[in-house]
């Protein structure tokens, strides 16, 4: 299936409208195989402030890409490009290109609305929305597409609280207010909630870092099956979590303007053992950061 | 090596936690029982009235007639609160259907949409909306606002809506000099600062990854105001227009400058009537004998109640809202 990014502006101007990506389609694999993301020269500014300079990097498709580096290389920041979640911080720019299957998301004519629908975001603190019960949380995304019949959302929920290995935990409790679950929960949830819209991609900023040993292990879990179906990028602070669960990982260090660069990417077993820059080597033998 | 001798005696210092957790009490208590003294007062000199009336009578009685003389020699006094108890409720609703939505609305733009160099000075001017006195908002609406109102809003609603509902009906050719709406308009303007600045703390407090985790799954921003930050803020929003409302009900100078101060319930709301508190503005210095000022006292009480039961309502939907547990 084509991806549908572009804005219903500009696709009525070309009156070619493609069926609607995600509605009425009540499984939560992708759609198709497709997921392969291209970051190239990316820079991401704060103001005039450049936080990101230069990366360029390949993401392997259905696989976990890790993003390390001491705090501050902007590796978050990087990531919040993909979905175009930057530029919605008040003077926060982007440049160079972003393709998701060969579409530049930051083509003229593409919704970045639309964009986050198929690259889901998980954050650092869980954030279940606190109104919404834990069914209305995972329905949310596909309640924002339109109307969607009761059984087809209830197996929406259903599959995708499954999907996320919480469903046995609280299926006797949907109508609960998502906040009454432990942190561990809630962040089950938040993942639950992302892939409920199938995106291609999941973005996952530091989704352990509030978390204790244990629920760490369930989502490292988690996010190593959600490898199979979905292009995962994660930014991680541990690099215990980065060797733990990513097929790649990118190291990200700083330049003397305090702007993040990309030190190397490659296979994870290959960053961790025997990386081709002596930067990377002391990072990941924890000489700094 | 030994250091220093340790000494933990009590020190001197320490002896005045006492003496100020006194003082402390002591300022508490006096609030209490100043309610108390203000409540018993209400209470006692109201009590020669109820000897000639019930409170039920006095709440749902609309005239108030104070001592005609009847031609059989006997004195006819009636003292019902219905029309002034209509004409506060009348003139606080108005005002808040005006100042809630644009009230609220505004808190919203204010933390949602204006750029940070235009948020801060705005909120600042609505602020001194707040600080000014209510003689000064009387005095403008008498010399002005009443007018433009009258010849706006006013007969637009009395030129689409009166002929359906008569409560909404205006004289086209002799328009009432004063009338209820007005009053309740000017205080829609009075009130609209709190009901802003409130709103706007509560929609502050909800956690920007909340807006995040909604706008990260595809939602515009208008979508995250109305699905998560607007239901997370609901109960402080709601506690704002109740403060709102608490202030409506006992404004006072600025009301009897505008209301007309007519006894009865007004046949319609462009006509002029008269609410609690002005009306006890109006008559308090001409009233003597025990029974006319037991009636004034007994317009007070009546306040006072209606006051008390609205800050209860916004300590307990207050409390709920602390009670819902934000993830910040």
């Amino acid at each position: 299936m084509m991806l549908d990014m572009v804005s219903e502006k500009s696709k009525r101007a070309k009156a070619a409208v493609p069926a609607e990506q995600h509605q009425g389609s009540p499984a939560t694999t992708p759609a198709d195989q497709g997921g392969v993301l291209a970051l190239g020269g990316v820079e991401a500014f704060y103001g005039s402030f450049r936080a990101v300079n230069n990366v360029s990097l390949e993401v392997q498709p259905r696989a976990v890409t890790a993003l390390i580096g001491p705090s501050g290389c902007g590796k978050s920041t990087l990531l919040r490009t993909i979905n175009r979640m930057h530029e919605t911080i008040p003077g926060a720019t982007v440049k160079g290109s972003i393709t998701l299957d060969g579409i530049d998301l930051y083509d003229a004519d593409v919704d970045a609305v639309r964009v986050r629908r198929v690259i889901g975001m998980v954050f650092q603190k869980p954030n279940p929305f606190p109104t919404m019960s834990i069914y209305e949380n995972v329905a949310a995304g596909l309640r924002l597409l339109g109307r969607t019949p009761k059984s087809e959302m209830d197996g929406v929920v259903e599959s995708s609280l499954r999907r996320a290995a919480l469903w046995d935990e609280v299926k006797e409790k949907l109508k609960q207010p998502g906040t009454s679950l432990s942190g561990g929960q809630q962040q089950r949830l938040c993942i639950a909630r992302a892939i409920a819209v199938q995106p291609r991609v999941l973005l996952m900023d530091e989704p352990c870092s509030a978390l204790d040993p244990v629920a760490t292990l369930k989502i490292e879990e988690l996010i190593r099956e959600l490898a199979a179906d979905y292009t995962i990028v994660i930014v991680t602070h541990n690099m215990q979590q980065a060797s733990r669960v990513s097929d790649s990982t990118a190291f990200f260090s700083m330049d003397e303007n305090r702007a993040g660069y990309l030190v190397e990417a490659g296979p994870t077993p290959m960053i961790f053992t025997s990386p081709k820059e002596s930067l990377t080597e002391s990072y990941v033998a924890g000489r700094f950061g | 090596m030994s250091g220093a001798a340790l000494d933990f005696s009590r020190q001197r210092s320490a002896s005045a936690d006492p003496l100020f957790r006194r003082i402390l009490a002591a300022g508490a208590a006096a609030g209490g029982i100043l309610l108390l003294v203000i409540t018993g007062y209400l209470i006692a000199y109201s009590s020669p009235l109820w000897a000639i009336q019930s409170p039920i009578s006095f709440l749902t009685t609309p005239a108030w007639i104070t001592g005609i003389e009847q031609a059989d020699g006997s004195v006819l006094e009636v003292y019902g609160a219905a029309s002034v108890i209509f004409g506060t409720a009348a003139t606080s609703l108005i005002a808040v259907i005006f100042a809630a939505p644009i009230g609220i609305l505004g808190a919203v733009y204010l933390v949602e949409f204006a750029p940070r160099r235009l948020a801060a000075p705005l909120a600042f001017l609505v602020e001194l909306i707040a600080a000014i006195p209510s003689v000064v908002f009387g005095l403008w609406a008498v010399g002005d606002l009443s007018n433009r109102l009258r010849d706006s809003i006013e007969w637009w609603i009395a030129s689409s809506f009166g002929q359906i509902f008569p409560w909404l009906s205006e004289d086209p050719t002799a328009p009432a000099s004063d009338s209820v709406f007005r009053a309740g308009f000017l205080l829609a303007i009075m009130i609209l600062p709190m009901i802003v600045a409130v709103s706007r703390e509560f929609l502050r407090s909800v956690p920007i990854s909340l807006r995040e985790g909604y706008i990260g799954m595809g939602a515009t921003r208008w979508e995250a105001i109305r699905d998560v930050v607007i239901p997370t803020a609901r109960v402080g929003l709601i506690g704002a227009v109740l403060l709102a409302l608490g202030r409506a009900l006992g404004e006072t100078i600025a009301v009897t400058m505008v209301i007309g101060n007519a006894e009865g319930i007004p046949s319609s709301l462009f006509l002029p009537g008269q609410t609690i508190a002005s009306k006890i503005a109006n008559n308090i210095g001409e009233t003597s004998g025990a029974i006319p000022l037991a009636s004034m006292v007994a317009l007070a009480l009546s306040l006072f109640l209606l006051s008390f039961f609205i800050s209860l309502a916004v300590r307990l939907t207050l409390r709920r809202f602390s009670q819902v547990r934000i993830v910040s």
